[in-house]
């Protein structure tokens, strides 16, 4: 026996937690619905709460059993009417819901859950809901006595109950079954026999009689009797040929009136009372034939119809078996079967070695396998509506403990994810929803008074977007304060002050994720306990999705969480370390750098032995792989090197022009590095970013993660293996754990900051240009600030319209030039695909067409503006031994379309001249630049050479200016100097000083700032920079005519 | 760990089957039934960090399964790889790991109650990796406690007894 009751056992198990799965939400909205009973709904909570309840009684579980029947009680109640239900009545039922579920997940000690508890609730609920009539007879239990004097049976059925089915034209019989020799001996099991009894009608209540049951070693007893109270629509003989069993064994129960009733207290059915109660509701007819006249019978057959399906299947959460659909599981037969034909057919070439045949069998299978891959994946995935179900409950029980309301609405359900995502997601999306309720929706006083509906809105929604599915969690509360979140980072002391203030709105709303930041003004116990966002965005951030934040103060905030559907197979990046593979995701590589030999020395500098890149101005500290690693320094015997296409911002690539340089070799000795190129894969995670040194790039590839084995568990720096197209085992790097291997800290971010000042005082002025060629052997410099971004294209996209090239793309129509139209250079080459350098000009944009990229690079300003000079050409300067001309891209854009740039409303000064301007420029070149077209735009310029020679051409009285424009990098007194001695003198004060720089980064503009800059701009930006003078002039003007009065009035015109 | 034979005496006068092979000059036993299989599948990736006596890892259909070396574990001299060599890929718990093995031989066919307990020291190798010996007509057949191997590096690698 014991073995089918283990069967049974885990059948009741299912079969309840799918029951159990829905019935939140079920129970949600029957609460919702109020006294507007949705008998359908509520016939389907029954359903699921009355089969436990019978199973239970079957299986002897008497503590589930007990509650199921105390629920069963109350819905039964709801069902007829008799019982609203109010929030109260749906609470206790819920909790009672969940302590059902409590004891399903585990069935071994649900004998020892305590139920009083939640009985006393629900019973007190009912109390508080329902008539006293309805009460008493409630407490009135029925002792069922057979008819043909087979004795009492003790079995419990409440007055209430026998009433309100005998309402619904249910007849009761106790079966007395035989569940060896009408059950076992006629091939059925004993669930199936349950089964078919399900389909006749409800069961009420079960009593094993232990008087036929031997001891457990002695042989099987030859009759096992189980007595069975049933409620059916049908008679007698239907129940018979539905049952299969003797038709002696069906006893028939009449009406209370009828008599055979007895009433008793369930504790003490020694003490009957012999009277038969008459409740005043008439008491319903006594055979099933005469159909009552209440209107919910119909809407109450579906119990008794065969065809009644038990509740929508949901597995639980974490489950490790899964419910495929039966469609999906035939394609996979189909792919396996055509698999093994083509095995056979393959097996079969072999034989005769058919080079033309092996190349179709071979393309059978790639096809195949793709298939069954694809049909495999997707039995992995599962509707992310599983997690979402449990949200109505949560939003419900939490508004309500902080005194708020809160309306849910949930969209794009059946949106599918890999079930491990699925599983993982559940969490952190909880504590998001609960953020929304605890932190983002207001108390209905305050929404009130903001005049916003009391009723909160919570928006979950699932969609797919890129490939990705987003999850956004939105609402209409109060939003995010930045000003506070600064406050917080301050008060932290995460950030100081200053630091706080420089942040923008949207950085510091970024806080919240910030380890040990909470929002909340007052710690809860529901969020807030300041473990929070920063654990739902790694727990994310390992799923390999990410989060962000959207907010409005006043309006709302919504919460974006963007996965991949799967996370089986993930795109990355095969790198080559001491002639290993190594796999590095692509999530965590934001760009390729290749520093060429003879760039080594000046890029690669060493901070206390760590070394660091210097790229685009800033410091990246550098890992070597093969020492993180210990892998012994040998040379590959064969470094399979081609520059990889990496999926990657395009204008931070930087294309080898030089095959033959490419040659790498493994070399863990810095210096020996010199003269070798170095191969960095600049990696993030989290807030770690650094350079990774590679031997060589092999291939982007999709991999498949496998785990390692338990001796390699501790090694930090892998995440898995893979094994790639050769068959061979590839290990992933682990991006974070290679970072604290490495012992790299953020730390040393300060003192990297310090080296990239020092480094940039050192080297003095430069400028990052983006070098190509036109004709191979002329090499052509533009500067970086001033592109847009870089675009591959194919020339027979390119058309002529007019005299004019353009490229047809995005919708639209890109403008180009080639630089032969326009300058003296040889023609380029022809070539199938070439790149197109955008600028953004005015609002405009421009492409230039460039055959060939070389490189990012900083060139110093000592640009020789002699020899090569043309219009749309700034000057030259040698780079790598070559000379290269700095194009100037507003005189080529001039020379194409001069409507572009038309003409600018001149400011004047107060006195109608010419505005006068001071510019503090140590960079001959730059100073020329700027003079050469702020005179252009109707300025006086005078220019100076550092910023004190600019100090003591302020002070002399001869001279009156109407702006500053300074460099920031100078000897003597630096532009920020000059900056701060102008803003604190009175007299000068009121001039608007404006930095120019080669590149704005933000903590140059943070410090210009401070020290009183106006504005910051880029050298080379011409159009940008004539905006910002004329702006910063007519605002001077302004509050010079308003604000100063008389004093600067009188002094203007002198 | 002591070097009593841990079989089971209920069990003793059972037949069991060990699949031999060689290491250095031990000829090693495993039960049979712990064993997977035996292949040539010794395409082995390096694992950085790893304990010295993990060569490496292989692709066995698919699962990534850990080769170590036994040499290595046993204290003698690491093996190299030669045509011979086989990886004998045994179950344990739910994992798969390879053992690096010099060459196999053939499946032995016994009952526990033929195998001695452990001496203390086998050609210079401890006893407590090993169940048991039995005498074969030629040479010593040691049976190899592949749960104690594996445990090497985890928490017994210092019993120095």
């Amino acid at each position: 026996m014991s073995g089918g009751n283990d069967e049974l056992l885990n059948a009741f198990i299912t079969e309840a937690s799918e029951g159990l799965a829905d019935i939140e939400n079920d129970f949600l909205k029957m609460e919702e619905n109020g006294d507007n009973v949705d008998l359908d709904l509520v016939n389907k909570i029954f359903r699921a709460i009355h089969s436990m309840k019978g199973s239970s009684g079957f299986l002897g579980l008497k503590s589930i059993g007990l509650l199921a029947h105390e629920m069963e009680t109350a819905l039964n109640l709801i069902r007829g009417g008799d019982l609203i239900p109010t929030p109260t009545v749906v609470e206790t039922l819920l909790k009672g819901a969940d302590a059902l579920s409590e004891m399903v997940r585990n069935i071994e000690d649900s004998e020892s859950y305590d139920v009083s508890g939640h009985l006393d609730a629900i019973k007190k609920a009912i109390a508080g809901e329902t008539s006293e009539e309805t009460q008493e007879s409630l407490n009135r239990d029925v002792d069922v006595e057979l008819p043909d004097g087979g004795g009492l049976v003790f079995m419990l059925i409440c007055e209430q109950e026998l009433v309100s089915r005998q309402r619904n034209g249910q007849s009761i019989y106790v079966l007395d079954v035989d569940m060896i020799g009408d059950v076992h001996d006629r091939g059925r099991t004993p669930l199936e026999f349950l089964k078919s009894l399900y389909q006749c009608g409800e069961l009420i209540d079960s009593y094993i009689s232990t008087a036929g049951v031997g001891g457990l070693d002695e042989d099987l007893p030859d009759k096992l009797s189980l007595m069975l109270l049933v409620a059916s629509k049908l008679d007698r003989e239907e129940l018979e040929a539905a049952l299969e069993i003797p038709q002696d064994c069906i006893h028939f129960i009449a009406s209370p009136e009828e008599t055979d009733w007895t009433t008793g207290t369930p504790k003490s059915p020694m003490t009957p009372v012999s009277t038969p109660v008459q409740t005043d509701e008439h008491a319903a007819p006594k055979t099933s034939s005469d159909i009552p006249a209440i209107t919910n019978e119909a809407s109450a057959r579906p119990e008794t119809s065969p065809t009644s399906t038990p509740p929508a299947i949901r597995p639980t959460q974490a489950s490790t078996s899964l419910r495929v659909n039966v469609g999906l599981l035939d394609t996979l037969m189909n792919l396996a079967g055509e698999l093994v034909l083509a095995r056979n057919q393959l097996v079969q070439i072999l034989d005769t070695s058919d080079r033309a045949n092996l190349e179709s069998a071979a393309a059978g299978i790639d096809q195949i396998t793709s298939e069954l891959q694809e049909a495999i994946m997707q039995t992995r995935m599962q509707p992310i509506g599983n997690v979402f179900s449990k949200f109505p409950r949560i939003v419900r029980d939490l508004s309500k403990s902080l005194g708020k309301e809160c309306e849910l609405t949930i969209e794009g359900k059946d949106v599918e994810l890999d079930k491990s995502i699925v599983e993982a997601i559940g969490d952190p999306l909880t504590h998001l929803v609960r953020n929304s309720v605890d932190h983002g929706v207001e108390t209905p006083t305050v929404r009130d008074a903001a005049g916003k509906p009391a009723v909160g809105n919570i928006i979950l929604r699932a969609f797919h977007q890129a490939g990705k599915v987003l999850i956004s969690i939105s609402d209409d509360g109060k939003g995010i304060d930045p000003s506070v979140l600064r406050r917080k980072a301050v008060d932290k002391e995460i950030y100081t002050s200053e630091q706080a203030r420089a942040l923008s709105d949207r950085d510091a709303v970024q806080l919240i994720f910030h380890p040990g930041f909470s929002t909340a003004e007052e710690v809860t116990d529901v969020s807030g306990r300041g473990v929070g966002m920063d654990v739902v965005k790694t727990n994310i951030e390992n799923l390999g999705g990410n989060v962000e934040v959207d907010t409005e103060i006043g309006r709302g905030t919504t919460v974006t969480v963007k996965l991949p559907l799967t996370l089986a197979i993930i795109p990355s990046l095969v790198v080559i370390c001491s002639g290993d593979r190594f796999a590095i995701p692509q999530v965590n590589i934001s760009e390729l750098v290749r520093v060429k030999r003879g760039e080594v020395a000046a890029r690669i500098q060493k901070v206390k032995n760590a070394e660091v890149l210097r790229l685009r101005g800033s410091l990246l500290p550098l890992v070597r792989l093969s020492s993180v690693l210990s892998m012994p320094t040998f040379a590959p015997e064969k470094p399979e090197s081609h520059t990889v296409e990496p999926p990657l911002d395009s204008s931070q690539c930087a294309p080898e022009n030089d095959a033959s340089s490419a040659k790498n070799i493994a070399d863990s000795q810095a210096e020996r590095d010199i003269h070798s190129a170095l191969n960095i894969i600049v990696v993030e995670a989290g807030h770690i970013r650094y350079g990774l040194i590679v031997d060589a790039l092999h291939d982007s590839e999709e991999i498949v993660v496998k785990p390692l084995g338990r001796h390699m568990k501790e090694s930090e720096c892998l995440a898995g293996a893979t094994i790639l197209g050769d068959g061979k085992v590839a290990l992933i790097l682990d991006i974070a754990g290679i970072a604290s291997h490495a012992n790299l800290m953020l730390v040393e971010d300060e003192e990297l900051e310090d080296l990239s000042d020092e480094a940039r005082k050192r080297s003095g002025d430069t400028q990052p240009v983006l070098l190509f060629t036109n004709d191979p052997h002329e090499q052509f410099a533009a500067p970086m600030p001033l592109i847009a971004r870089i675009e591959r294209i194919s020339t027979n996209q390119i058309d002529s319209v007019g005299g004019q090239e353009v490229l047809q793309y995005r919708g639209g129509s890109l403008s180009l030039l080639s630089l032969e139209d326009c300058i003296k250079a040889k023609p380029k080459p022809d070539k199938k695909q070439v790149y197109v350098v955008v600028f953004s000009l005015a609002g405009k944009e421009i492409g230039l067409v460039a055959p060939e990229l070389v490189d990012i690079r900083n060139v110093p300003t000592e640009i020789d503006t002699v020899t090569f000079k043309e219009p749309g050409v700034l000057g030259s300067v040698i780079v790598d031994d070559r000379a290269t001309r700095l194009i100037d891209i507003f005189g080529l854009a001039d020379a194409v379309h001069p409507d572009w740039f038309e003409k600018r409303a001149t400011t004047t000064t107060s006195t109608g001249g010419k505005p006068n301007i001071l510019l503090a420029e140590d960079s001959g070149f730059f100073r020329g630049q700027i003079m050469k077209f702020l005179e252009a735009g109707n300025y006086d310029v005078e220019g100076c050479e550092d910023g004190l020679i600019a100090w003591n051409a302020l002070q002399d009285p001869e001279k009156r200016f109407d702006m500053v424009i300074t460099d920031i990098e100078m000897p003597n007194m630096n532009g920020l100097e000059l900056a701060a001695k102008i803003k604190s003198d009175p007299m000068f004060a009121h001039l608007p000083v404006i930095a120019v720089t080669s590149l704005a980064g933000e903590e140059d503009i943070e410090r210009g700032k401070r020290a009183g800059v106006d504005a910051y701009h880029i050298k080379l930006d011409r159009e940008k920079l004539l905006v910002a003078v004329a702006d910063a002039l007519k605002e001077a003007k302004l509050k010079a005519g308003s604000a100063a009065g008389g004093s600067l009035m009188s002094s203007g015109r002198v | 760990m002591t070097t009593i034979t841990k079989h089971d005496s209920a069990t003793s006068n059972k037949e069991v089957e060990f699949a031999s092979f060689y290491v250095s000059d031990l000829l090693i036993g495993v039960d049979i039934l712990q064993v997977q299989e035996i292949n040539r599948q010794l395409t082995l990736t390096n694992v950085p960090h790893a304990e010295t006596y993990v060569r490496g890892v292989v692709n066995l259909r698919g699962e990534v399964i850990t080769v170590v070396d036994l040499r290595t574990i046993l204290g003698l001299t690491p093996s190299e790889i030669t045509t011979d060599s086989r990886n004998v890929v045994v179950n344990i718990g739910d994992e798969k790991i390879g053992l690096l093995a010099d060459k196999v031989a053939e499946v032995v066919c016994t009952t526990w109650d033929k195998i001695d307990p452990t001496p203390a020291n086998i050609g210079g190798v401890e006893g407590r990796f090993f169940k048991g010996v039995r005498r074969l007509e030629k040479e010593l057949l040691v049976i190899l406690d592949v749960e104690e191997i594996l445990q090497v590096g985890g928490d017994s690698q210092s019993s120095g007894e």
